[in-house]
């Protein structure tokens, strides 16, 4: 699960952060999980933020930290709340690529989003949603380019 | 650019600079230093016998009271912390028998005089002649509730209960979103209490902790009243045998500023553990 505000641990260290979990949770040995959340750094282009606090980082660094936080338990499935929404625009590029390197690596994802040129690219399946009921939903190129609901329309033609 | 020349510091020369006068300050400055200095003057002239005051200061009987005032503030703040932290985690419970029961728990050794609580525990063999677990094991009240005991129970129970409010604090001061981080990487609650919540929460709950410990110190001076030696105690014993009694009390006096000094010092390194992670 990566969230809108990150929700990094402000008292640990992006390393420490990423190693929380597969030590506390899967009770990996230390040592192992530190080498594996320095890979998961790297994979997420900041190897040399690995000790770096939180506070220290810009937001598009802390989502990319959560983002490795959540790849260290393994998951099947990843879930995103809304990941780009707290950041400055310019740092919104660097988490999409990210998102969209682990599209490209099978990852399963959730995305809740208004990036539409991001779900654009990277999705299998759109499901427009108005106050939590559906309203469209099948493959982008149908629900974002032909969009048969007045609604997703009125959308579309507000966010493009 | 040579247009103007108004922002030229050569065009002022004539102007003398002077300081901005303070007339005010330089009255109250003296009136406080001649106050002290009054003070000063007559404490110098009291009829106190200052040169005795090191011999009593480092006498056998103040250093045992110096240990028992130490180790009875340190065990009472350490049991308190811990009821404290129970307290208050009963206080946040989603279960209303829990909150009720905390509340209440509160509000009885919060509300309380500790000179008081202290005399209901050392006296509580006037109502309960012996004491016994489950019938399992069995002691007489006298023998279990010596004048520590029941001082330790005295001071620790109050402050548990102001403990209960000061951790209660910090919990709440944590975002609700490290929970849910917490529980998206799959921890328990006792572990995201330990690892996530708590730390986070030291940093609020350690200022008046360390603020309580030094009222916790100086409140040891109460189990003197059942005769528990401590550091007045210890100065009573003393004055007993020479009648030197400001002499015996100023070298206590100086115990406490070295004790509570030490736990300031103490409480400044704990304060930067805990800060890490927060932006300054």
């Amino acid at each position: 699960m990566v969230f809108q505000r990150f929700n990094l641990f402000p008292h640990r260290t992006a390393l420490e952060n990423v190693a929380e979990g597969p030590v506390h949770v899967l009770r990996t040995p230390r040592r192992v999980a530190s080498e594996q959340a320095r890979a998961l750094l790297d994979r997420v282009g900041l190897a040399d933020k690995a000790d770096a606090y939180p506070h220290q980082l810009s937001g598009g660094q802390q989502q990319r930290v959560a983002i490795a936080r959540a790849l260290a338990m393994r998951p099947k499935l990843m879930l995103f709340d809304e990941p780009t929404s707290a950041l400055d625009p310019e740092l919104v590029g660097e988490v999409l690529d990210v998102m969209v390197d682990l599209a490209r690596d099978g990852m399963t994802m959730i995305v809740v989003t208004h990036e539409i040129g991001f779900a654009r690219q990277v999705a299998d399946s759109v499901v427009f949603l108005v106050d939590g009921a559906v309203v469209e939903a099948g493959p982008p190129a149908q629900v974002l380019d032909n969009p048969r609901q007045q609604r997703t329309q009125q959308f579309l033609a507000k966010v493009l | 650019m040579a247009s103007e020349d108004r922002g030229s510091p050569d065009a002022h020369d004539d102007l003398v600079v002077v300081p901005l006068r303070h007339r005010g300050r330089w009255v109250g400055g003296a009136v406080i230093l001649a106050v002290v200095g009054a003070l000063g003057w007559s404490l110098a002239g009291a009829k106190i016998d200052y040169a005795a005051v090191p011999g009593f200061f480092t006498h056998d009987v103040m250093l045992r009271g110096l240990v028992n005032t130490v180790v009875l503030a340190l065990a009472a703040q350490a049991g308190a912390i811990v009821l404290g932290v129970v307290i208050a985690l009963l206080r946040r419970s989603a279960n209303p028998v829990a909150r009720w029961f905390a509340a209440g728990y509160v509000w009885l050794f919060r509300g309380l005089p500790v000179l008081l609580q202290i005399l209901l525990w050392f006296n509580l063999a006037l109502v309960f002649e012996n004491i016994s677990v489950f019938g399992l094991v069995e002691e007489k009240t006298n023998v279990l509730v010596t004048a520590f005991v029941a001082a330790l129970l005295g001071l620790g129970l109050n402050e548990s209960a102001y403990m209960a409010e000061i951790v209660r604090a910090g919990l709440n001061s944590v975002d609700h979103g490290q929970v849910e981080a917490a529980k998206a990487i799959g921890m328990t609650p006792a572990t995201t209490l330990r690892r996530v919540v708590l730390p986070q929460a030291m940093r609020v709950i350690i200022p008046p902790t360390g603020n309580n410990f030094i009222n916790m110190l100086k409140g040891t001076s109460m189990a003197s009243v059942i005769g528990f030696l401590e550091l007045v105690h210890a100065a009573n014993n003393i004055a007993s045998r020479n009648l030197q009694i400001m002499e015996t009390l100023l070298a206590a006096a100086a115990w406490y500023m070295v004790v509570v000094s030490v736990a300031s010092v103490g409480q400044h390194f704990l304060e930067r553990h805990y800060g890490k992670g927060v932006a300054r």
